[in-house]
């Protein structure tokens, strides 16, 4: 089974994003910040994520933020990112235009979406 | 030639006197003779013998002393001369006597010219050897000191044996003839070196002696010309011309007439010869000077030209006697008058002058006279009766005690007419010169006027153009102008490049300044020496004033345009932020909304598929539901206060009453969260005229803030404040906590609405971020004012303060501050 990073200060959320991902098989882990994420990357050594799902709008480091950084590191650079977003501006999009490996998910969303998009990313077809 | 035929008569008549003297001295010796013996014999007759001897005596001394001639005799012994008789009349011939002679043997020698005396002596020895000897010339000093020139004429005398016996002689003075000799060979050389060229001719025309002048003339020597006739070296002179030639100068005596004659290369020149016939001892001799006259030809041909040339002038010439008559006239002068020279040579000068009297021209000749030379105009009359114009060029003439005047005289019609257009023209001009308002003058090199119109004239102070003639500018204007007009002309004349329409500025008699367009062109003579300038100066001071103006209000206008481009940037800037602002807020907005959406929707899905913790889940979907109110009612009185739509009812409030209200209701609050909540009322605080209900939400929102950042056992002051500010008074709240302080950097963002400090973050307060945007709307509408105070730290803590001004009377509306 695929293991998941989320990331999302709204803890309200995070909660409910693992419990619904966990039911769906995959194996979560839940941190609520930028820099939480890269600690636990740094912890996870063998066991990288198969995907990272991640707000965009968060304190100290954004998702798009985090991304970058990843992106950066050639050991993580591969990991897929599956960002969540409430903006309804095209910055974002712009942003992340170009990016291999990125998906994003506007708020709000049906939970088949979610686990539909989370599926698909981690299961990259032929 | 005379003197030649002279000297072989002379020669003739000597010998025959020679004769007669031979005979006469033997007629004597024997007299003698005869007389001695007759002496010695008879005394008697010695008187008639003496009478005889001296009529004998008388006559041979008449005879010798009229006779330049005497006879000698050497008696040889042994063939030496020993005794030398001289006849008497030797005298007259040396100056010595006989008995001279007879005492010194030697004498005859010593006489002789030491040149001549191997000749002499020569002569003596072929005489002594008994050889007859050739008669010799030679030279001999005569005793008183002359030299006499002689010829000795020896006979030898031999007896029958053949022995000489004596030799006599003739001595004749030949000095006279050598004279002639000498006179004609000197003739001869004059003949010879003469300039001019002269030849004899015979009777069959052949050249029989030619000078050194006609052989250098013709380039034959003498010789071959000796051998050449009249007619090979004249080729007007052919053969049969000559015997008619020689009949006519046989009867003329001589002739001159003028002929070619040809040089030995083939040139011909001309000559001019003057013959003479000569009837020489029955010769028949043509004698003549022959003169080149090629100079004299060339001249006479100048002078044909120069005569051609004045006939055919194109210019009329007249001569005048000094009574006004006309005595010549070249062709023109008759063109131009219509008359025939013939006419006007019988007509006076008053005839083709009319209004000139005789009398009127009379004085002009004395004028003439004086001057020499005049130049004049006048007007001619032709034989039409027409007039014409003319100049007159007469010039006083005096030749042989005669007074001329000598004219030259030209029709001038045409310049006159040309005169008359130029002069037109010249008004044309100076009247449009003199019209114009522009400045126009002209300056030669030293800067004077030379032409100035009435523009400029009047321009510089002067009365009229011509006053200004001559002078320059620095007797008009002051030095520092004049100084600089005077540069420029010096820059355009050394230059010779014009300047062209500048601008100068210039103070006129009245001293007005003046913009003037100036420009100034070197003007040149015909041969392109610059000679001075023209210049035009154009009043421009009204266009000057007009640019000014037009400046002015280009330079305002662009002020303006700048000023208008900055307040519709600012304005576009104010809009683009506003945009910026709306885009950010609908963004922030749609984010507010969605993120609590997103979460009532994952927890429906897990109420239905977790119902085990359904009770956590419904409590999430009412806390987002109220979040989601919150933002909402938020948004919507945020949106009322920007659009002045909040029911604002100002009443006069007592503050600290109403304080004192809202810090008792939310006692409990904090009192749960363990923290101090108090209030310090300002005693005596005037009231406000504010909205309650609104002025509490903004103690209410700023309570909230201060309970929900204060950690625990933390302080919340409120207090009531008055103050006196910017000419007004005012009265308020504030609300002091002892929570982490706010950075200089958010503190400017606080009041942006959706913002969320770092506190809020931390702390997980729920909060729209809209509080204190609604807190600020609400102050500003009662033209009031909330001031923040914090710095970054740990319990630095937070101070809010709300002021509200004091207004005179109730019920005041209150307007947009």
């Amino acid at each position: 089974m695929s293991n998941l990073l989320i990331v999302d200060d709204e803890e309200g959320l995070l909660e409910a994003l693992t419990i619904i991902l966990s039911d769906e098989g995959y194996q979560v882990e839940a941190v609520t910040s930028g820099q939480a994420a890269l600690k636990a990357l740094d912890a996870s050594e063998e066991h990288l994520p198969d995907l990272i799902v991640a707000d965009i709008v968060m304190p100290e480091m954004s998702g798009i933020e985090l991304c970058e950084t990843i992106r950066r590191s050639p050991d993580l650079a591969d990991i897929p990112f599956l960002f969540i977003s409430a903006f309804v501006s095209n910055t974002v999009e712009d942003q992340i235009a170009g990016q291999s490996k990125v998906a994003i998910l506007r708020k709000p969303f049906e939970v088949e979406d979610l686990i539909e998009a989370v599926h698909s990313m981690c299961n990259p077809g032929p | 030639m005379g003197l030649v035929t002279i000297a072989p008569m002379q020669l003739e008549s000597s010998i025959s006197m020679s004769k007669r003297i031979n005979k006469t001295k033997a007629q004597l010796v024997a007299e003698m003779e005869a007389l001695q013996a007759e002496l010695e014999t008879t005394k008697a007759r010695w008187q008639q013998a003496e009478i005889v001897l001296r009529e004998s005596e008388e006559r041979y001394q008449c005879i010798t002393q009229t006779m330049a001639n005497y006879v000698y005799r050497v008696r040889i012994e042994h063939g030496q001369a020993v005794e030398t008789a001289h006849g008497p009349a030797c005298v007259a011939v040396t100056g010595y006597t006989s008995e001279d002679y007879a005492a010194n043997p030697n004498l005859w020698l010593q006489m002789v010219d030491e040149e001549d005396r191997p000749a002499v002596l020569e002569q003596a020895q072929q005489l002594l050897g008994g050889h007859p000897a050739h008669p010799l010339e030679h030279r001999i000093t005569h005793k008183d000191g002359t030299k006499r020139w002689i010829r000795n004429t020896p006979i030898p005398h031999i007896d029958p044996e053949g022995n000489l016996l004596a030799y006599d002689g003739l001595i004749q003075d030949i000095t006279e003839r050598k004279q002639v000799e000498e006179e004609l060979r000197l003739t001869q050389f004059c003949i010879d070196r003469a300039l001019v060229g002269i030849m004899r001719t015979g009777p069959d025309a052949e050249i029989q002696s030619a000078n050194d002048h006609v052989c250098r003339s013709l380039g034959y020597t003498r010789e071959e010309l000796c051998n050449m006739y009249v007619y090979d070296i004249d080729p007007d002179f052919p053969v049969e011309k000559w015997s008619e030639h020689r009949q006519n100068l046989r009867i003329q005596g001589s002739d001159t007439f003028e002929t070619t004659h040809r040089r030995k290369d083939g040139t011909t020149y001309p000559v001019e010869i003057t013959a003479t016939h000569l009837d020489f001892r029955g010769g028949d001799y043509s004698f003549s000077f022959v003169h080149d006259i090629t100079e004299r030809k060339h001249t006479e041909q100048t002078l044909h030209l120069t005569q051609f040339c004045l006939e055919r002038a194109s210019i009329g010439i007249m001569r005048l006697g000094s009574d006004g008559r006309i005595q010549s006239v070249n062709e023109q002068f008759c063109r131009n008058l219509g008359y025939t020279r013939e006419e006007l040579c019988t007509m006076s000068v008053t005839d083709i002058a009319p209004g000139l009297s005789i009398e009127a021209w009379l004085m002009q000749l004395q004028d003439l006279r004086v001057r020499g030379s005049r130049t004049f105009e006048a007007i001619h009359q032709r034989k039409d009766g027409t007039l014409f114009p003319v100049e007159i060029r007469s010039t006083y003439l005096r030749y042989r005690d005669e007074d001329f005047s000598f004219s030259f005289v030209s029709d001038i019609t045409d310049r006159k007419q040309a005169e008359e257009a130029l002069e037109q023209e010249r008004n044309l001009l100076r009247t449009l010169i003199d019209s114009m308002p522009d400045h126009i003058y002209a300056k030669d090199i030293e800067g004077r006027f030379t032409l100035k119109n009435k523009a400029d004239a009047l321009a510089m102070g002067a009365s009229s153009p011509s006053e200004v003639i001559g002078k320059t500018d620095f007797d008009y204007y002051p030095r520092e102008i004049a100084e600089r007009f005077h540069a420029d002309d010096q820059q355009v004349i050394r230059s010779g490049q014009p300047l062209i329409n500048r601008e100068e500025l210039n103070i006129d008699a009245k001293g007005t300044k003046h913009w003037i367009l100036t420009t100034k062109v070197p003007l040149s003579d015909s041969r392109g020496k610059v000679m001075g300038l023209v210049g035009i100066g154009r009043d421009i001071t009204e266009r000057k004033r007009v640019e000014e103006e037009l400046d002015l209000h280009r330079e305002h206008l662009e002020e303006l345009v700048e000023q208008r481009t900055a307040e519709l940037k600012a304005a576009n800037e104010q809009l683009r932020m506003l945009s910026n602002i709306k885009d950010e807020f609908v963004s922030n907005v749609s984010h507010e909304l969605r993120t609590p959406l997103s979460s009532i929707k994952l927890r429906q899905h897990l109420a239905q598929h977790h119902p085990d913790q359904l009770d956590e889940h419904l409590g999430v979907i009412n806390r987002e539901t109220d979040r989601l109110a919150h933002t909402i009612e938020d948004l919507l009185q945020l949106s009322r206060l920007d659009q002045r739509r909040t029911e604002f009812r100002p009443l006069p409030l007592d503050l600290n009453h109403m304080v004192e209200q809202y810090v008792a209701d939310r006692m409990p609050v904090a009192s749960g969260r363990y923290l101090t909540l108090s209030f310090q009322a300002e005693p005596e605080l005037p009231q406000v005229t504010a909205d309650a209900g609104l002025l509490g939400q903004v103690l209410s929102i700023l309570l909230t803030n201060a309970i929900n950042y204060t950690p625990a056992k933390g302080q919340v002051t409120v207090r009531t404040h008055s103050r006196q500010d910017a000419g007004r008074r005012w009265a308020g709240f504030s609300i002091s906590d002892t929570g982490p302080g706010i950075s200089p950097k958010e503190q400017s963002q606080l009041f942006t609405r959706f913002f969320r400090g770092t506190a809020a973050r931390k702390s997980g307060t729920p909060g729209t971020g809209l509080g204190l945007s609604i807190a600020k709307e609400i102050v500003s509408q009662h033209g009031g004012k909330i001031e923040v105070a914090s710095s970054d730290g740990p319990e630095c803590g937070t101070i809010f303060s709300v002021w509200i001004p004091i207004k005179e009377k109730t019920n005041e509306q209150f307007t947009d501050s």
